[in-house]
């Protein structure tokens, strides 16, 4: 069905695809012509298997809504995807035979995205009566690269909070490091996955930080992007939910943003096909593609410690070399309290509650 | 002679789950479900600030994120009282209603078809053979309303995003309300999108079904239940304004009552928990059972929990049925038409709530977080009643618990033996072919089933041997 399909959209819905898939990945619209070449060459379509681990299934949710007429549809045939555990179609041996003679038939040329924790305490997460990790490295064993998608698998997000009940580890750790790209996020933006297996299809790995996340997408703060950028410059911010100034794009810093620590490229990216994100609907970003999201960032609305003075910003650079920058000029407010809150742990937690309880964000 | 077949776990549904059966003479003689993935979020909120739980708690499932969100809120609106503007109350329906026909229309299509439909594939092959009783014609426009459903439903997540900021985990809604409010080209873009989604269910999604109704026939009788059905309130209207469109309420037997929540309880002898302390009464704030992962007759993380000793069945047909709006029967069918028919009621009644949006009003009222308190929040989520109970200490989380929908839809056996809703529902299911059993999918998914993921299945002879494995995908 996929090459059917895939003839049957129309040019321009496709050409927009294509845009959207440049945009992404920061190329220019002269490459358009050569991604739809990539995609639109089925010698260059990679079997895909998705593995479904300890997960609410918000990526794939997630992932559905893909934008572009019927985008998710194409890409995913152009991916052929052999297998999704919580979405396909195919029953009994069909489904099994597709995931057994990827693995067999295409050693080293499969893509494996994994989608939720890895638990490594027994019982914890079962498939078939095998434990997830094990699956995951079995599966994981001949693949080209292995994509961790959202939060939980690349870094443990939600789940492994403390205090970590499931003893649930990082896809990284787990297996090769060196075949992982992490794409966290909670959830993981659809745009996310697609542009990063384009740019695997099109010019190989793309640049990684240490943290293994693309820094195409993962390469500057939220706040350096924010469109309430300049009221944080200028000293405007909200203090209180519902006041009008929300909607004026005041800076939530103090309504316990963590965008500037934060790295990723939502402020350009945007949501649900663009039509808004976090902060754009007067939500202080909470920092879910963190690999310390949530304890670093929690409470979520308490503002960050040790807040930067406007207008030092501008700090223009990925999340490795902040670490490198911090350490010989611990001045640089931004980056100071971005160490500040991963040194931290859980922000502020129990022993300071009272003192904070009665702060702005609930007065 | 009976044989065993083990799903393990199923497929196209959210989380992880597993159906064991026995069949013998062709029908299913006994039924196991049990929940297979602990992440033990009610663990994770301990310490935390209270305002987090609306948002960490959506992380319970990806797919109806906002129910667990917005019975957060109303939990921590339990336990420190604040008026919420009618706005608050509007926007937060008009994000849980578009959450919902998204969750419904997925269900419907990419979970539910496929089990009767062949060729319906988003993801990797598709199966074409098994009971498939369409015409080639037919099948090439339930292919046609498969496309149109995956837009719908990622339409029906950009209705929500424009109040919410975006879509699975919303980042608004808040006690006291909602954080983005109302102006009129928020309301516009809403609208416009809501029509497009609403044109798809009333001529597409609604017909599909009952279509499926004509060809399945059968499917009316199988699945079947006693009429028990467990519902909390769902889209509320301001204060004294009126009802909530869907009212609370306990079906026993065919009789209503009001929900008196001492009379729920939760019974752990099957599921991996300590049970020294015998059945349990819920929502009470005490603190969890200890895990027992090495217990001998476990079968399921999922407890069971049970209303006046009662299994209860929630979701689309509890709710219609409750409104006195559909009654024909409880069936495998009579799910998924509730589920169609409500999808259409619910987008009907959002226009109703955007024309009551009111621009320059507040949407939130702030809260803050007392020393001291508990509360509980109640209400309908896409699959049936949800409740969340928080404990507050010295600011900070000191008890959470949640019953979610799944967990009475598909609850393994209670303290006295009686099974679960969806075991119940599975007795008597004619399994044709064991290598193929499509029927146990049909019931069972009818429950709109969310406990993640996928596939193995061992077919067993009665001494337990293994004749046949296969995957269900």
């Amino acid at each position: 069905m996929s090459r059917e399909f895939f003839w049957q959209m129309d040019r321009r819905d496709f050409l927009k695809l294509c845009g959207g898939v440049a945009a992404a990945l920061g190329l220019s619209e002269v490459s358009v012509p050569k991604i739809a070449e990539v995609l639109a060459a089925s010698a260059a379509k990679p079997p895909v298997i998705w593995l479904e681990l300890g997960s609410c299934t918000g990526d794939s949710c997630s992932f559905l809504n893909a934008d572009s007429p019927t985008a998710a549809e194409v890409i995913l045939n152009q991916l052929s995807v052999r297998y999704h555990e919580a979405i396909m179609a195919a029953q009994g041996t069909l489904a099994e035979k597709a995931i057994e003679d990827t693995i067999k038939n295409e050693a080293g040329k499969y893509v494996v995205v994994v989608e939720g924790v890895v638990p490594t305490k027994k019982g914890y997460g079962m498939i078939g009566g095998k434990e997830m990790q094990d699956i995951l490295k079995e599966v994981s064993a001949n693949a080209l690269v292995v994509i961790a998608l959202g939060t939980c698998s690349a870094y443990g997000g939600i789940p492994g909070g403390d205090p970590n009940p499931g003893e649930v580890k990082p896809v990284m750790d787990l297996i090769d490091r060196n075949k992982v790209i992490n794409l966290p996020g909670c959830p993981a933006h659809p745009m996310w996955l697609l542009s990063t297996v384009t740019h695997l299809l099109m010019f190989g790995m793309p640049k990684l930080d240490s943290q293994r996340r693309p820094v195409a997408i993962y390469g500057q703060t939220i706040h350096d992007n924010c469109p309430r950028r300049s009221a944080f410059d200028e000293g405007r911010y909200v203090e209180q939910f519902g006041q009008a100034e929300v909607d004026r794009d005041y800076c939530l810093i103090k309504k316990g943003c963590k965008g500037p620590i934060t790295y990723s490229n939502c402020p350009q990216q945007r949501w649900n096909s663009g039509k808004n994100w976090c902060i754009g609907a007067g939500a202080p970003c909470i920092g879910c593609v963190d690999p310390k999201f949530p304890d670093a960032m929690s409470p979520f609305y308490d503002r960050l410690p040790d807040i930067g003075i406007p207008g030092v910003a501008g700090l223009r650079t990925d999340a490795d070399t902040v670490g490198a920058v911090v350490g010989a000029a611990t001045a640089i407010g931004i980056a100071a309290h971005a160490v500040g809150a991963a040194a931290k742990g859980k922000l502020g937690r129990a022993d300071e509650a009272e003192k904070k309880s009665g702060k702005a964000s609930r007065a | 002679m009976a044989t065993r077949i083990d799903l393990n776990p199923v497929t196209r549904q959210n989380g992880l789950s597993r159906i064991a059966v026995e069949v013998e003479g062709g029908r299913v003689r006994e039924a196991w479900c049990g929940g297979l993935l602990m992440r033990g979020f009610e663990q994770i909120l301990l310490g935390r600030h209270p305002e987090d739980a609306p948002y960490l708690t959506a992380r319970v499932c990806g797919i109806c994120s906002t129910a667990h969100a917005v019975a957060a809120a109303l939990a921590l609106e339990d336990a420190s009282p604040v008026e919420v503007p009618p706005n608050g109350v509007w926007l937060r329906n008009l994000i849980l209603g578009a959450d919902l026909l998204q969750n419904h229309i997925r269900h419907l299509h990419i979970m539910a078809l496929p089990d009767f439909v062949p060729g319906l594939n988003l993801f990797g092959p598709a199966p074409t053979r098994g009971d498939f009783r369409l015409t080639p014609r037919q099948v090439e426009e339930y292919r046609k309303h498969h496309e149109a459903a995956v837009a719908a439903s990622r339409q029906a997540h950009e209705m929500a995003a424009t109040f919410a900021g975006r879509i699975p985990h919303h980042r608004t809604i808040m006690p006291g309300g909602n954080l983005w409010g109302p102006t009129s080209d928020r309301i516009l873009r809403f609208r416009q999108l809501l029509d497009r989604v609403y044109a798809f269910i009333r001529d597409r999604l609604v017909p599909g079904i009952q279509e499926l109704g004509e060809l399945y026939p059968d499917y009316y009788q199988l699945g079947s239940r006693p009429a028990n059905f467990l519902n909390f309130a769902m889209f509320p209207q301001p204060a004294g304004q009126g009802d909530p469109l869907f009212p609370a309420g306990a079906v026993i037997e065919g009789r209503w009552e009001k929900v008196d929540l001492r009379q729920i309880t939760e019974d752990i002898r099957y599921s991996w928990y300590d049970e020294r302390e015998g059945r349990r009464r819920a929502l009470d704030g005490r603190p969890q059972p200890a895990l027992s992962e090495e217990k001998a007759d476990a079968y399921s993380w999922v407890k069971a929990p049970r209303y006046r000793g009662q299994p209860m069945e929630g979701g689309p047909l509890a709710r219609l049925w409750l409104k006195g709006f559909y009654r024909r029967g409880v069936s495998v069918l009579d799910r998924l038409m509730a589920r169609a028919l409500e999808t259409k009621l619910v987008a009907e009644e959002m226009y109703r709530w955007l024309d009551a949006l009111q621009p320059g009003q507040p949407s939130i009222t702030p809260w803050r977080a007392p020393r001291r308190a508990e509360g509980i929040g109640l209400t309908g989520a896409m699959r049936g009643p949800l409740a969340h109970y928080v404990r507050i200490e010295n600011y900070r989380i000191a008890g959470y618990q949640i019953i979610t929908p799944s967990a009475w839809n598909l609850s393994p056996r209670d303290n006295e033996g009686r099974r679960g809703p969806a075991e119940e529902a599975l007795l008597g299911t004619p399994v044709r072919d064991p290598h193929f059993p499509v029927e146990l999918g049909r019931v069972y998914r009818s429950f709109d089933p969310c406990n993640a993921c996928s596939t193995h299945l061992w077919v067993l002879d009665a001494a337990g041997r293994e004749v046949g494995r296969v995957r269900l995908g």
